[in-house]
């Protein structure tokens, strides 16, 4: 009879240590997976990715800031081609720009301003700036946001190019930078599907 | 006609003077390359939790191009009606700036952090292998392009409770088999123990 109640309390204490083992690993668990990631049970996968080749680059030289009541497109004086380097699918063009950047002083930074051509100065105000792309084969184009954007209409066939032309819309009178190179950019995105 | 040095700087003196801006001093900037992706879209069927890392399907990025260039990942929103942008700083990118050779390629791991406050809702952006230009002035980019989307959930729903605990479990595997197993052995063999006496004993 003593055996059995030994017995009893041995085995008692056996579960007790298991079960705040377990309690320990569960109190643990949701630091462990958080910290190393979790895939997603169900995940959809398209291959078949783009592909875009760029050439040539944008030229707009020395330029004055924009006058009050005058504000005009500046053209580049080269051109750049994107190419759907693609051996089989089309692909949609997206583009976007940047902020301009001094590259000698970091807090000159003009932001990028898609209403400039229409508001004027000096409605817009200093330190914006207005920057235009459009396709020769399409005739369409857009200005630039920092949002990623349908540019030129129809996709861009595989082996196709696109040659584009930028417009620069300079920032008002009294913006900063006169004197720095300004630097930005445009980007092409390529998107199959 | 010649202009003297002098004169150069005179010139350039005024016209910064006059509130000129130097902008793209081409050919300084080197645009010419290209990016390439293996996938187009990424699609995350599961719904998502606030307050969560995930990693998603790698992606492969190549250079298709004949010279050695330099690329960066990113993410962004493509501003679709309707659905929300992720934002860059939720997705990490190993690696994240690289160089490849000309026709290399690098496999990228992608994973999403959600935060805590992000707002529920239906996702949909981009993940972009970005060609570095190099140079000052008025660059010209091309970025590579897969399509990622996913929903969130709300905080504190059922599901996302559900979804954390089957995480757990697949993540202690087999731990999260083997522990209950043994405690509810050792609880089993204890009542056994206690309601009845079991010898055994060789004959």
């Amino acid at each position: 009879m003593r055996n059995s109640k030994k017995g009893n309390h041995l085995a008692g204490r056996r579960a007790a240590l298991l079960f705040a083992v377990t309690l320990a690993l569960v109190m643990v668990a949701p630091v462990s997976a958080a910290d190393n990631g979790s895939v997603p049970g169900q995940v959809s996968v398209v291959g078949g990715g783009a592909c875009i080749e760029v050439a040539g680059v944008f030229t707009f030289g020395l330029q004055p800031f924009s006058p009050d009541g005058a504000i005009g497109p500046t053209l580049s004086s080269t051109g750049a081609t994107i190419t759907n380097c693609d051996a089989t699918a089309p692909a949609d063009i997206l583009a976007r720009g940047t902020a301009a950047v001094s590259s000698t002083d970091a807090e000159v930074v003009w932001d990028l301003n898609t209403t400039i051509a229409s508001d004027g100065c000096p409605t817009v105000g200093t330190d914006q700036y207005g920057h235009a792309v459009f396709s020769v084969q399409t005739g369409l184009g857009i200005f630039l946001s920092l949002v990623d954007t349908p540019t030129f209409g129809d996709q861009l066939a595989s082996g196709a190019t696109y040659d584009i032309v930028p417009q620069l819309y300079m920032p008002c009178e009294g913006s900063g930078g006169a004197g720095h190179t300004m630097n930005f950019s445009a980007i092409f995105t390529a998107l199959q599907g | 006609m010649k202009v003297s040095s002098r004169h150069k700087l005179h010139l350039v003196v005024t016209l910064v003077t006059a509130g000129f801006a130097l902008l793209a001093f081409a050919p300084a900037a080197k645009a010419d390359g290209g990016v390439a992706v293996d996938l187009s879209e990424i699609a995350v069927e599961d719904h998502l939790d606030p307050g969560r890392r995930y990693e998603l399907p790698r992606i492969t990025v190549r250079n298709p191009g004949d010279e050695p260039s330099s690329y960066r990942m990113s993410a962004g929103g493509v501003g679709d009606d309707g659905l929300l942008d992720p934002v860059d700083e939720w997705f990490s990118f190993e690696p994240n700036i690289f160089e490849l050779d000309a026709h290399a390629t690098q496999a990228v791991v992608i994973s999403l952090r959600l935060p805590e406050d992000v707002p529920p809702g239906d996702y949909s952006g981009l993940l972009r292998a970005e060609l570095l230009p190099e140079g000052e002035g008025s660059l010209v980019g091309v970025a590579a392009g897969a399509r990622i989307s996913f929903v969130v959930t709300e905080p504190g729903d059922l599901g996302a409770f559900l979804r954390w605990l089957v995480s757990i479990f697949t993540a202690l595997m087999p731990w999260s088999y083997i522990v209950p197993l043994v405690l509810l052995a050792v609880l089993v063999s204890a009542l056994v123990q206690r309601r009845f006496r079991i010898r055994i004993e060789a004959r």
